[in-house]
This record gives structure tokens, sequence and C-alpha cells, in this order.
């Protein structure tokens, strides 16, 4: 029952007086928030300031999208310096065109001259270039001019410098339009390069993202972590069995790894090494009753059907490192001979080399999450079924195994980080003394009361990605890019890792929202805990889950266009370049494109929920 | 024989469900329970296969402990407890075989269930037990294209999955209409009859209670008020049960 503070009645004036209170106050915090933003009309009114604001605003309103065919048209007006005794203006013709210049001599830079045109081309722009005299032929700009709608102009000038000579000196004045669109221009192809390669950043960081998401979600939904409950024993011989299996594993893969040169390094033995192996995998598992039986197995079946896929597993396992050695020379031979479509052969030299590289951890992981769940059932199942005292007596066993595992983790990890080099003081002797601490501890547990390590599981969890989801991609990009080096992978590792943890929690909540009765049906009919995930909770959450998927891949797209500004590669990358570069028509270009692309997906994916949903 | 005794369970907000219940069924009866909303029918049926864990009190299923077995142990006890539900409680994006299939769970090899592997035995029972329901026709459907009545017809195929010996009914017919609900309860005391199960099912209405039940519980804010045959609610029994302000209309 939900119990609500009982509300005060207060006195009409006391109320009127709470009000008063709280609009000064909302008052203060406001007039602080417009001082303490800087917010003011001094800079923004500034002539200059404003000057700058609206060319960058005009090189904006026009893109730099495309190259054009140009026609240039030019005559020429003759100027005398330094001036002589008279002075007058002079003017010139050419067909229609007619320039007057008054005066037509210039003595001092700060003298204006007077331009005026007559029968050019209508609203065109142009250029007033100036040949000083000299052996090398130079020009140089003077300024620029725009005829009206009748092709007249009139400008005021003065020289930027005087050179005096006795014979008249010559201007050009040029005319200069666009007949018709020529190609791409520049910006616009880096664009176009760069907007593809932010798509697919958003889409590798959403793809790995959601795989690593999900089964986070349901480690992080309470509804289904609240009921899990363990005895202390199960927790601890779970622990103590995770360091064994991943540490198996890891030394094992390894081995595998190195034990896939031991014929030596030519391809074709290597690739015949890989072929017997899974030739080998594949017979232990079909040879005999099937691995997976359909029916309830008694233990000794199982315990067979167990060693028999773990030895196949062995077998795939040093398969596939013999292959990923012959992927790797595969990978790079086959990028030569596919030319263009190259990255094809890259992608199984990257894959051999990753296998490789990560096999030993990931082995290690999967082994240690099958060892944890092994060794907590036979804790859970020891402690309730045996006699008081020897359940008891395991139950401080594990624990003091379970502790001093967890210290010497944790002592170890402190020495590493903080570069201590003081192994036996921060890992043997802690590990001894908290392990013999939690061992007495134990002793005055009951054995089989259930500690709620779901509910502990899931506030870590929970815990750990509200602080991962709170901190920005582009803060992430900017140490991924210190390892990775500056470019798309890091954005990819960037956005990947928030990825996880914004939809670890989104999908969590859509966990926690399904409807209660169908699991409840299927726990009454016996399942165990995994049973109920894949019968009763996956179907419901597969419409939410594949859209909030899409929904991500949007938001995504949208990240990675900005992620490049912290070095991650993708069109924010080149966008903060042209911008520092003052390229705002290049810019322009670009966030075009930005907007055109998220525009677009925004609508795709928001078809595709409305459709699934 | 099912015997509870003393059975207890106070919510973690304080309120007592029920109130040292005291009770005994014998295998094959069909016991019926009545009493209002919130007087702890669901509580008792759902601390029998421990989806509630009582506070206090024991539950003995012949020589099992059923309120203090937990693990693995817990799970056997519970693949022979069937269970139907008000709101049916099937998996509404999956198709009725797989609702049934999951009957099967407790039983099967976990991994191979996951996978989706069931074995042949279990899909011909499947079958045999839609049939049985007379709803064989809807196998490929998916669970939510149903109505009402074939809902929980389907509901009960996957508790017959169980093979049950025990089957525990809550509210079962309460969100169907008069002639849907005799319908299915014709069916449920049929084959609990055919199959020798021993049946608890909360129910609202007296007719239903006097129509099908064995023997009748009445429980009123958690205490048992009530315990005999359902043709001994006479008048003032039914004021114990449902209060003074009640009328009878069925």
């Amino acid at each position: 029952m939900a119990r609500r503070r009982k509300k005060e009645q207060l006195s009409p004036g006391l109320r009127a007086l709470r009000t008063i209170g709280i609009v000064v106050v909302l008052f203060l915090i406001y007039t602080f928030a417009v001082q303490d933003t800087e917010i003011n009309l001094k800079e923004p009114l500034e002539p200059r300031r404003q000057e700058t604001a609206i060319r960058v605003l005009r090189a904006l309103a026009r893109p730099d999208f495309f190259t054009y065919d140009e026609e240039i048209r030019s005559m020429d007006i003759t100027i005398r310096m330094p001036c002589g005794d008279e002075i007058k203006g002079s003017q010139t013709s050419l067909g229609e065109r007619v320039v007057t210049l008054a005066p037509n001599c210039a003595s001092t830079t700060q003298e204006i001259l007077t331009l005026t045109g007559s029968g050019f081309r209508p609203r065109t722009s142009g250029l007033l270039r100036w040949h000083p005299p000299g052996a090398i032929a130079t020009t140089r700009a003077l300024t620029t001019f725009r005829t009206d709608a009748d092709g007249r102009f009139e400008i005021e000038f003065a020289m930027p410098d005087i050179r005096p000579t006795d014979e008249p000196q010559r201007i050009e004045v040029e005319e200069k339009w666009q007949t018709g669109i020529s190609g791409l221009s520049t910006a616009s192809i880096i664009t176009l390069e760069k907007i593809t390669e932010t798509i697919l950043l958003a889409l590798l960081a959403t793809t790995v993202g959601t795989i690593l998401s999900i089964p986070i979600s349901f480690i992080s939904a309470r509804n289904l972590m609240e009921t899990v409950g363990s005895p202390l024993a199960a927790v601890m011989s779970g622990v103590v069995a995770l360091v064994i299996g991943y540490w198996g594993g890891r030394e094992l893969t390894s081995l595998l790894i190195s034990g896939s040169l031991l014929l030596g390094s030519s391809s074709m033995v290597q690739l015949g090494g890989a072929v017997v192996l899974f030739a080998a995998a594949w017979g232990s598992l079909r040879v005999g009753p099937s691995v997976i039986s359909t029916k309830e197995q008694t233990t000794r079946s199982a315990l067979i059907a167990l060693g028999r896929v773990a030895g196949a597993t062995i077998l795939a396992l040093s398969g596939i490192a013999f292959l990923s050695r012959v992927g790797m020379v595969f990978g790079l031979w086959l990028a030569e001979l596919l030319g263009p479509f190259g990255f094809i052969g890259s992608f199984f030299a990257l894959a051999a080399e990753f296998f490789l590289v990560a096999a030993p951890g990931i082995v290690g992981f999967i082994l240690g999450m099958m060892t944890l769940s092994y060794g907590s059932r036979f804790g859970q199942e020891a402690v309730l079924r045996w006699p008081a005292a020897p359940a008891r007596l395991l139950t401080i066993i594990a624990t003091g195994l379970g502790t001093a595992v967890l210290v010497w983790g944790f002592g170890a990890m402190v020495n590493w980080l903080y570069v201590i080099d003081n192994p036996l003081n921060w890992t043997l002797y802690p590990a001894l003394i908290g392990g013999g601490l939690g061992a007495a501890a134990a002793a005055f547990i009951t054995p089989k009361r259930l500690m709620p390590v779901g509910l502990i599981t899931y506030t870590v969890v929970r815990s750990i990605l509200n602080v991962i989801r709170s901190i920005e991609p582009l803060v992430y990009v900017i140490t991924f890019a210190v390892w990775v080096g500056i470019g798309p992978f890091a954005g990819v590792l960037a956005l990947t890792l928030h990825t996880v943890a914004a939809l670890g929690k989104l999908f969590s909540e859509q966990v926690e929202n399904i409807s209660e009765g169908p699991l409840e049906a299927i726990t009454a009919t016996g399942a165990t805990a995994l049973q109920r995930v894949v019968f009763a909770v996956i179907p419901q959450i597969v419409p939410p889950y594949i859209a909030f998927t899409l929904y991500r891949w949007d938001i995504n797209v949208r990240m990675s266009t900005i992620i490049g500004f912290g070095g991650g590669g993708g069109i924010g990358f080149v966008l903060a370049q042209a911008i520092n570069l003052l390229q705002y028509r290049q810019a322009a270009v670009m966030m075009i494109a930005i907007a055109i692309v998220v525009g677009t997906l925004d609508y795709i994916s928001s078809e595709v929920r409305s459709r699934i949903l | 024989m099912l015997r509870v005794t003393n059975l207890t369970k106070i919510y973690d907000d304080g309120t007592k469900a029920l109130d040292r219940v005291s009770f005994e069924v014998p295998r094959g009866q069909f016991l019926t329970v009545v009493g209002l909303s919130g007087s702890g029918k669901s509580t008792l049926l759902r601390c029998i296969n421990r989806l509630i864990d009582p506070t206090e009190g024991e539950i003995w299923w012949n020589d099992l402990q059923l309120s203090h077995v937990t693990g693995e142990e817990l799970r056997r006890a519970r693949r022979r407890i069937g269970m139907i539900f008000q709101q049916f409680n099937l998996v509404d994006r999956s198709s009725v075989l797989t609702n049934v299939l999951s009957g099967r769970l407790g039983y099967v090899n976990p991994i191979a269930s996951m996978l989706g592997r069931f074995p042949t035995e279990d899909v011909a029972m499947a079958r045999a037990n839609l049939e049985r329901v007379r709803i064989a026709d809807k196998i490929n459907n998916r669970a939510d294209e149903l109505s009402g009545g074939q809902k929980q017809r389907v509901g009960i195929a996957r508790a017959l999955m169980q093979e049950p010996e025990i089957m525990l009914a809550d509210e079962p017919v309460a969100s169907l209409d008069p002639v849907l609900a005799h319908s299915i309860m014709r069916q449920l005391k049929q084959i609990a009859q055919e199959d020798n199960i021993t049946v608890l099912v909360s129910l609202h209405f007296l007719d239903l209670v006097q129509q099908y039940g064995d023997r009748v519980i009445a429980l009123n804010e958690g205490r048992l008020v009530f315990e005999g045959k359902p043709n001994e609610i006479d008048d003032r029994r039914f004021k114990e049960i449902y209060g003074q302000e009640a009328e009878r209309i069925g």
C-alpha cells in the first residue's frame, strides 16, 4: 500500500506567502541564469560582428555543390601614375560596353577614383584588375562590382600602391558569369564519401552494440532478477568456478592457437589440418546418440554429452586456429585479386587475425560463464540437500576461497593500475586474510539462507550502465582516438560503447514492461530460469527490441555526424575542418547532407517502427 | 493427498492475505474455493505451486513438504502441478502448438527445448491434448488470434501436458460469458475425473460451485470461514462468506 504524506492545510495568508516566495526564488534563478550564460546585447549589436555574421550566413546560403563552366569578358582602361598637371577623366568603349574612369590618374593611395560602366551584361559580377608595370607580368585585384538590371555599375576605389611611370598603365575590367554546371565540386565529392562513411560507422556501432546489449538487458531487468536468490555457498563456488573456467579456457585456447604452428607454416598443410580437425569434430558429434537429446537426461548421459561437446569444441577451435592462419594469407591474396572488391579479402584477413588475438579471452569468458553456472548449481543443490554440518562446512570453504579470489583479483588490479609493483602485499596476503575473514563470517550464516544475488547483479549492472550512458560519445571518442588513432574506427568504438549502455537500459525496461501472466504460467510448468526467458520473455520483447534498435540507429547516425569533431571520422571530421578554415560554402554542403541523411533515416525508421508495433 | 496446515502469507507491505488456513484435499477431488476479490483465493493457489512463498505454515503433498522445497526439487514438484488462469496467460505472439508444448518444459532437456526441439512423443501428445479440448484445428494459429474460450482451452491443454496430479485453476471462467463458462467447467470436471486429477478451482459464482464442486472451502479476508459440501451453503453461511450486504443472485 502506498503511503502518501498527508497534505498540510495552510491558511490562505501563508499560502499566498508561499506562492510569492516561490515566484521570487524562480525569478532569482532565471536572472542569475541569464548573467551566468553571458547573454548580452553589446556583442551581437556591434557592427563588425554583424557584418561577419552576415557574411558567414550568406556563404552558408550558397552551398558549394557544383563546379561551373564560366565565360569571361574583359576590356581595358588606362590610368596615369602620378597625375600630370591637368586632371581629367577618360573613357573607353568596346562594342556596347563603355567605361569611364574619373579621375584617370592617382598620385597617392588615398585618392578616390570612380569607375562607371554601361552596356555590360545585366546582374553580373565583375572584377577590376590592375596590371602593374614591370618585367614580371603580375596583376592585383582592385575591387569587385556587380551590374544592375540595365547593365550599369558605378564603384569607387583607391590604388593600393603607386608605381610612377611615364606610360599609362592598364586596368582590366572583367565580367565573369556561369553558363552551366560542369560537375560536382570537391566539397560535394568529399561530402558523399564521408557521409557514406558516417552511415556505415553508425551501422556497425548499432549492430555490435545491439548484440551486446541484449544479454545485458536481461540481467538488468528487475522483474527477472529480483526473484533470483542463491545460498552463499552457491554464489561463492560460482565465483571460484568462474575464475577456474576463465583461466582454463584462456590457457587452453592459447595452447591450441600456438599448436596450429606445429605442422609448419605452409598454407596447404594448414588447410589440410583444418579440414581433418573439422571432420573429427563433426564426427564426434554425429557418431553415437544425438548430443542434444530432447528428453530429460540422467546425470550420466548429460555428462557424456557434455564431454563429447567439449571434445568437439576443442577440435573445432583448433580447426579454426589452423583456418585463421590460412585465412590471413588467403585474405591478403584475395584482396589483391579482387581489385575494387578487395575489401572482402581484407575482411577475411582481419577476421582471421581477430580470432587469433581475441579467441583466448572470448573462449575463457564463455567457459567461465558455463563453469559459473555449474559451480553455483552444485553449491546450491549441495547446500539444500546435504545435512546441516556438511552444508555449513561447504559454505565456509566456498566462502573462504571465493573471498580470497575476489580480494586477490581486486588487489592485483590496484597493484597494476597504480604501478605499486608489490604483488605480495597486494594479492597474496590480503587474499589469505580476506579468505580467512570470509570463512569465519560464513560460519555464522545459515547455509540455506538465500542471498539476493539477482538484485545485487541488477543494481550493479544498472549503475554501470547509467554511468556509461551519462558520458557522451564525443568524450569517449577522444579517449579511443588515443588508442586506435584518429578516424572512423575510434568513432565506431565510442558509439558502440554508448549504444550498449543506452540500449541495455531501454531494452531492460521493455523486459520489465512485459505482461507477467505468461511468465507466471511458464514458471508454473517447472521451467528453468533460462527456459522462462526463452519461452515467456523473448516472444514478448521482439517488437519493442526491433523498434528500439531502429531508433538507436537513427540516433547513432546523428551522433556520428558530430563524433568527427572529436576525431572520430565521418562527415563531422571534414565539417570541423571546413569550419576551422572558414570555408563556409563547403561547410554548408556538409550540413545539408547531414540534414538529408538524418531526415531520411528518421522517416524510414519511424515507418518501419509503425509497421512493427 | 494435499494437506495445508496453518498457512499464512503476509506480503511485504504488511497485508495479511492468508491467515492460518488449514484443509485437506484427497486425491481426485474437485475442490472449489470461493470468496470475494481480495479474500486470498489467488494467494492460496499460488502458495501451493510456490509462485508465492508462504510466510508460515506447511503444505504437504503426499510425502513432500511442498512449502519448503527449493531449487531443482521445486521444479520437479511444479511440473506435476498444472495451472490455468483467469487471463489465460498464453504467450500471445507464439503459436498454439508452442504454447501447449511449453507445458513440457519441466520434463525436457532444457538446452534442446531452447533450440526449439521437442521430443516427437511430446508433439504427438500436444496434438492429442488439443483434440481432447476440441481445438486441434487452431494448432498453427498465433495465440492472440483466438477468442477467450479458445484461449482457455489452450490453457487447459498446456496444463495437461504436465501430466498433472494437481490442477490449480485461478478463476478460470471469470473472463468468459456464462455459456462458455459452463462449457469450460464441464470440460475441466470431465478431464479431472478421467485422469484422476486433484483440482483446486477458485470461483466467484455459487451456481458454478454447486454444479461442479465436490467440496467447497470459503475464504474471507484470508481466513477459512466455511468448509463442506456445496449445497450446505445456505443464506446464513452465504452472508458469512460474502458479507452482510450481499444478495444471492446465482
